[in-house]
């Protein structure tokens, strides 16, 4: 046969450890922390309820990056801008609610029925409050550049990130503040296989879980959430349908601010301490989040912010704090590396 | 003596004098005035920010970790050139007072080369991670890297290299550093401020002789043109690792010098310096200064206008660290940053469209009916002289078949078209060909040598040149660059021949212009249009540079997408034309993929038909037009008597 | 009363004049033609229409009423939808839900009826009502585009370059549509490089040339001239 005197591609040894890697390597690398700390736990001390304890609090940390990731995810998906100043968002947020607990007299000592109706209203008012406050950086920061090379707005939005940190400062003072713990938050509420579980956790992930589900039926079953699908995947498209882009964009904004109001205020009752820099390292972290999951991806972006905030609280418990940024950062570079478009990202063919 | 030239004596007169100005500048204040050192600092942060114009504005990589550079350039000072490692007693070419402390102490121009080799050794490393990302994920990674340099310098005491050795000092800064201490210059102490002002000066000079070299260089275009369009880039013969990893080696070591230097300005080396807010300064001054008129391109060719610089980089950087950063400039960026007029009819999407539409209908599973023969008559018998080969090729994406067990030849010196309704494999089997896609199996000869799965530039230098479905020239480079990126592949200049130009160079681009310039004739474009913006050229015209573009780098085979779509009949015609001369004059050979049957019909000597990525049947057009499948599948009755 | 007129309408990119000064009118039950070669406007044209890149000069009337500054989603709401050159379907969705954003803003209950009657124009649609519009072949974008202007219940259909890119069994089978749905009463607008398929359906058309009107007749006896036959029609 002709044929048989043309080389055929056979793989090469490095190809496969190639493909081996490009399909397992990401998990691997998100394995290495639990998987060695469990095998040091069951050395050490016979049982795994440390590294629970870990993941139970990571997940109560996770949920909150994911919200506040939501935004991101929200907002790069429909203009592809990296909203810089969410994060500060997030911390408004956190400062509405302390302040909106003094002004309404929420104390710890008032029963649970007016504790959960005073908390439930609390909510409201920061949700409404970040939502706006993301909808007017929108209107002044972002709209008039919207025919701009993709720097111009970014570095708007940085600008409006240092404003609003500067507020925050004038606002609370520039060191780290207490705030009641109204919640009893390191209360344990029940063991699970030697793991406590706390009011905070429950508070964390409960107030979690519904908003999640909330937006993503929103999105995708609204008509509303449609004309946001349709304005991220084109935009002038959508404005032949007779989509008005320019209240759709709000209405994102409007979103993605509320649900960083709202892990503003599980922030402040699950940390119990706020400060004015609070929202440039959530930011960075949420945004990592979203991007490793996959940015444009509401599910890609809650799952980012749960696998961050497990790293995280590993890194705390076992490596120390200081470091605990270093080891988030060197995560997100590994899962780029492996995965270029984040965890649940649709692969472009373009980049072949 | 044209009006030209005397133009740029001018010019040249004018930098002189503003020159000679700046140099003289200091004598005419107090040695430790204020405005000395506030000019030292902006020229040491006009450093930097030339250095990231590398990255960010030539070769497009959005970084927002630059300040992990001067991180790496301020440490090395500190770590060669002061008593930190009081323990060690290395004494390197230094004046007396330096040689009678303890600890290390090397001379600032060593100091400057390992700076300076340090962070383009740290430039790449942070590049490669990025290689495959996107603009914004390039932007993380690096902001990423920026805070992991940064979280490193604060935790660093606790990181012992040896004992004695700690990394960094931390937040209490390693100080203090070592003076300069050159020949020639009065000495450099605190009160007199001349003689750093003059060593910052000749560090932005240096940098900004290199940044203006570098830009009308070939890798200076291959940075654009990355930045404009990397498929295209790649497929035009620019090898995109390398020349990205360049970019960002090259503008990471003048982070690292202009960082080595204001180390030993500031007398400190400390972790709180190296916030992320420094990148988002840098970047502001990048974007401020002209990062603008380089996008911008909105006459002529773009132009790193670097005077502009914000009048108080340091008060700005003081408030930039104290997150207060004053955002008033912003007018003047929406004004820096427009964008060129688009089309004239109807902007382009700001999405991708490869071209290559989805597997339509594709199916999974086994190959079938695929024709007995390998192709009849005149091809295989009589002419054995193929200068493509490709056999049993296919290709899967997550399941679906795009293309399934083609074979396919092409004698040398044909013209052969590929059609079949949209989604049949045809652009899919055109990017295997160009080696933008791996073949899933299959092996593909080109002249005699198997290129199955090459990377599209080496494929390219093999004599592959291609255009695309829906142009894709870089959008801010004259008709004439576009030209010569096509030649990227047969030239030689690397980085240091293009700063210092040496008469190879000069040689080799003044040829390169020449030859561009005659294939942009060759096609047909009229002289007057070879230095316009490519996007600012009439659509047919697009075509034919785009044409010129692939003719320039001598290829033996010349792939054609669709170079007829949105051309009127008359355009075709010409088109036509061009495809008998290009076989007649030059030899050429062509592989055509077109859905006007009028063109096909007419330049073709051999049309192979895909359905569903798989061959439905091939020969001479006459043959092809009766075919009833073709006809069924793609022609329909109408071509029939077209 | 014409259903559209455009008077003396001048459009923009930037500092760039597309148009230089557009005037033509469309007749109710009309099906009317736009060729020229590219860049010369016809594409802008139909932008100007639909509010997306609105004419810096110059009125454009719809059923008397001047709609040159309206918002793109008022002009679609008074009865213009376009699809539009590229066929810019929503890649991410299903071709069921973009047909479903083609009937954005109605609030009448007939909107399952008109989605019945594009499956009936476009059978190829309901098979694959369920897939993403980002895996069709190039063909059938192009009919769900077509479609998807539909579902607005259009009084007058902007269609731009039906042809493009498409297979030539396609173009025949996507024009006999156009005559198609003509016929069934909506006011057709068409812009086409392909002149041979276009002037076979429409009943006028008019020769764009660098952003002004060169040339305008019925559609028959453009095809009888010889400029056009060399220019546009390939004779």
């Amino acid at each position: 046969m002709e044929a048989a005197s043309i080389p055929a591609a056979r793989p090469k040894p490095l190809q496969v450890v190639q493909d081996w890697l490009s399909k397992y390597g990401l998990i691997l690398v998100l394995l290495i922390m639990p998987v060695y700390y469990g095998i040091q736990d069951l050395s050490d001390e016979g049982d795994l309820s440390r590294l629970g304890g870990n993941i139970v609090d990571g997940l109560s940390n996770g949920s909150i990056w994911a919200l506040v990731a939501i935004g991101y995810t929200l907002v790069y998906g429909i203009i592809e801008l990296i909203n810089f100043a969410h994060g500060e968002v997030f911390m408004i947020g956190s400062f509405t609610a302390a302040g909106f607990f003094g002004t309404i007299g929420l104390t710890a000592g008032m029963g649970v029925p007016g504790l959960v109706l005073g908390l439930l209203l609390t909510l409201i008012v920061c949700m409404l409050v970040s939502g706006t406050l993301n909808v007017m950086i929108e209107r002044v920061a972002y709209r008039p550049l919207r025919n701009a090379p993709v720097l111009a707005p970014l570095i708007t939005a940085v600008g409006f990130s240092f404003i609003l940190q500067n507020v925050g400062l004038l606002w609370r003072g520039g060191s780290q503040e207490g705030i009641g713990d109204l919640i009893n938050s390191q209360n344990a509420l029940f063991t699970v296989f030697g793991v406590e579980i706390t009011n905070g956790d429950l508070l964390a992930i409960g107030t979690t879980i519904p908003l999640v589900i909330l937006m993503v039926t929103f999105i995708t079953r609204s008509r509303l959430g449609k004309a946001m699908r349709a304005t991220a995947q084109d935009p002038e498209a959508a404005r032949l349908m007779g989509i008005n882009v320019d209240t759709t964009i709000s209405l994102t904004f409007l979103l993605g601010g509320m649900l960083a109001g709202a892990a503003g205020l599980i922030y402040a009752l699950y940390q119990t301490t706020i400060w004015y820099a609070q929202g440039f390292t959530a930011g960075l972290i949420a945004f990592t989040a979203a991007v490793m999951g996959g940015i444009g991806n509401i599910k890609g972006a809650v799952l980012g912010g749960l696998i961050i905030g497990i790293i995280q609280q590993i890194a705390d418990n076992r490596i120390g704090t200081e470091w605990t940024p270093a080891i988030v950062f060197a995560y997100l570079v590994l899962i780029m590396v492996f995965k270029p478009s984040g965890l649940l990202g649709e692969q472009t063919r373009e980049a072949g | 003596m044209t009006s030209a030239m005397g133009n740029r004596n001018v010019k040249i007169a004018i930098f002189l004098a503003g020159l000679f100005v700046v140099a003289i500048l200091p004598l005419f204040f107090n040695e430790s005035s204020g405005f000395i050192d506030d000019c030292t600092l902006a020229l040491a942060y006009i450093c930097m920010a030339l250095g990231l114009n590398i990255i960010v504005g030539f070769a497009g990589l959005l970084d927002l970790g630059y300040v992990a550079f001067f991180a790496i350039g301020a440490y090395t000072m500190g770590w060669f050139a002061s008593g930190f490692y009081a323990d060690a007693d290395i004494h390197l070419f230094v004046g007396e007072f330096a040689s009678s402390i303890p600890g290390i102490h090397v001379n600032f121009l060593i100091v400057l080369v390992i700076a300076a080799a340090l962070t383009t050794l740290a430039g790449i490393i942070i590049g490669l991670p990025t290689l495959r990302l996107r603009g914004d994920y390039i932007a993380i990674v690096t902001l990423a890297f920026g805070e992991i340099i940064h979280r490193i310098a604060i935790n660093g005491d606790e990181v012992k290299i040896a004992e004695g050795f700690p990394l960094t000092n931390g937040r209490q800064g390693i100080t203090p550093v070592d003076k300069i201490d050159l020949p020639f210059l009065e000495p450099f102490t605190s009160l007199n401020l001349r003689p750093w002002y003059w060593v910052a000066l000749a560090l932005a000079l240096f940098v900004l002789f290199v940044n203006f070299r570098l830009r009308d260089s070939r890798l200076g275009r291959a940075w654009i043109a990355l930045r404009e369009d990397e498929v295209a880039a790649i497929s035009m013969g620019i090898p995109a690792v390398k020349t990205k990893l360049l970019a960002y080696g090259t503008g990471a070591a003048f982070g690292g010098m202009s960082g080595a230097f204001l180390a030993s300005y500031l007398n400190t080396v400390n972790a709180d310096q190296f916030a992320f807010s420094f990148s988002i300064f840098v970047l502001a001054m990048v974007i401020l200064g002209g990062l603008g008129s380089i996008w911008g391109g909105g006459r002529g060719r773009g132009r790193a206008d670097v005077h502009q610089l914000p009048p108080h980089p340091r008060r700005a950087q003081r408030r930039a660290e104290q997150g207060r950063a004053r955002i008033r400039p912003l007018r003047a960026v929406v004004r820096h940053l427009r964008l060129p007029a688009r089309d004239h009819d109807g902007p382009q999407t700001r999405r991708p469209d490869t071209g290559a539409a989805p597997p339509d209908g594709a199916r999974t599973g086994h190959r079938r009916g695929r024709h007995r023969a390998r192709p009849g008559g005149a091809m295989t018998d009589s002419s054995p002289d193929l200068i493509l080969d490709a056999r049993d090729v296919s290709k899967v994406f997550g399941g679906l078949t795009a293309v399934g067990g083609v074979d396919f030849a092409i004698p040398r010196g044909g013209i052969v078209s590929l059609i079949g309704p949209n989604g049949a494999g045809k652009t899919t089997f055109f990017n295997m060909l160009t080696g933008l896609y791996k073949p899933t199996t299959g092996a593909i000869l080109f002249d005699g040598a198997p290129i199955t799965g090459g990377r599209p530039d080496k494929i390219m230098a093999r004599g592959i040149a291609r255009t695309f479905q829906n142009i894709r020239l870089f959008g801010t480079m004259s008709a004439r660059e576009n030209v010569m990126v096509g030649e990227h592949a047969r030239m030689r200049a690397g980085l240091f021949g293009s700063v210092l130009r040496t008469p190879r160079v000069r040689r080799e681009e003044r040829h390169v212009s020449d030859k561009a310039a005659e294939e942009l004739a060759y096609v047909g474009l009229a002289a007057n249009t070879f230095d316009q913006l490519a996007i600012n050229l009439a659509y047919g015209d697009q075509r034919r540079v785009e044409i010129a573009r692939a003719l320039a780098s001598d290829p033996k085979l010349l792939l054609l997408d669709e170079p007829t779509a949105g051309m009127n009949p008359q355009e075709s015609d010409e088109l036509t034309a061009l495809m008998h001369r290009l076989r007649d004059e030059r030899g050429l050979t062509i592989l055509l993929i077109e859905h006007d049957m009028k063109v096909v019909m007419g330049v073709s000597e051999y049309i192979t038909v895909l359905d569903h990525g798989e061959k439905i049947a091939e020969g001479l057009p006459d043959e092809v037009r009766a075919d009833n499948r073709v006809i069924e599948a793609y022609l329909g009755k109408g071509a029939m008597h077209e | 009363m014409s259903m559209l007129v455009l008077d003396d309408i001048k459009t923009y990119y930037g500092n760039i004049q597309a148009l230089k000064g557009i005037s033509l009118t469309v007749e109710p039950g009309e099906c009317v033609t736009l060729i020229g070669s590219n860049g010369a406007g016809k594409s802008t044209t139909l932008r100007s229409i639909s509010g997306l890149t609105p004419p810096r000069t110059g009125s454009i009337l719809f059923e008397g009423q001047e709609i040159a500054r309206m918002a793109p989603q008022d002009i679609v709401s008074l009865g213009i939808s376009q699809s539009p050159e590229g066929r810019r379907c929503f890649p991410r969705m299903t071709v069921a839900e973009n047909l479903d954003m083609g009937a954005y803003l109605r609030r009448d209950t007939d909107v399952e009826q008109d989605r019945d009657r594009v499956y009936e124009l476009f059978p190829r649609l309901e098979e694959r009502s369920k897939q993403k519009a980002g895996t069709m072949s190039g063909g059938e974008q192009q009919m769900l585009a077509i479609g998807r202007a539909l579902m607005a219940k259009p009084k007058l259909l902007l269609l731009d370059e039906p042809s493009m890119g498409i297979a030539p069994i396609l173009v025949e089978r996507i024009y006999e549509t156009i005559a198609e749905i003509n016929k069934q009463g909506t006011t057709i607008l068409l812009v086409e490089q392909n002149a041979n398929f276009a002037l076979g359906v429409s009943h006028r058309a008019y020769v764009l040339e660098t952003g002004k009107v060169a040339l305008s007749d019925e559609s028959a006896k453009l095809r009888e001239n010889p400029d056009v036959q060399k220019a546009y029609l390939g004779a």
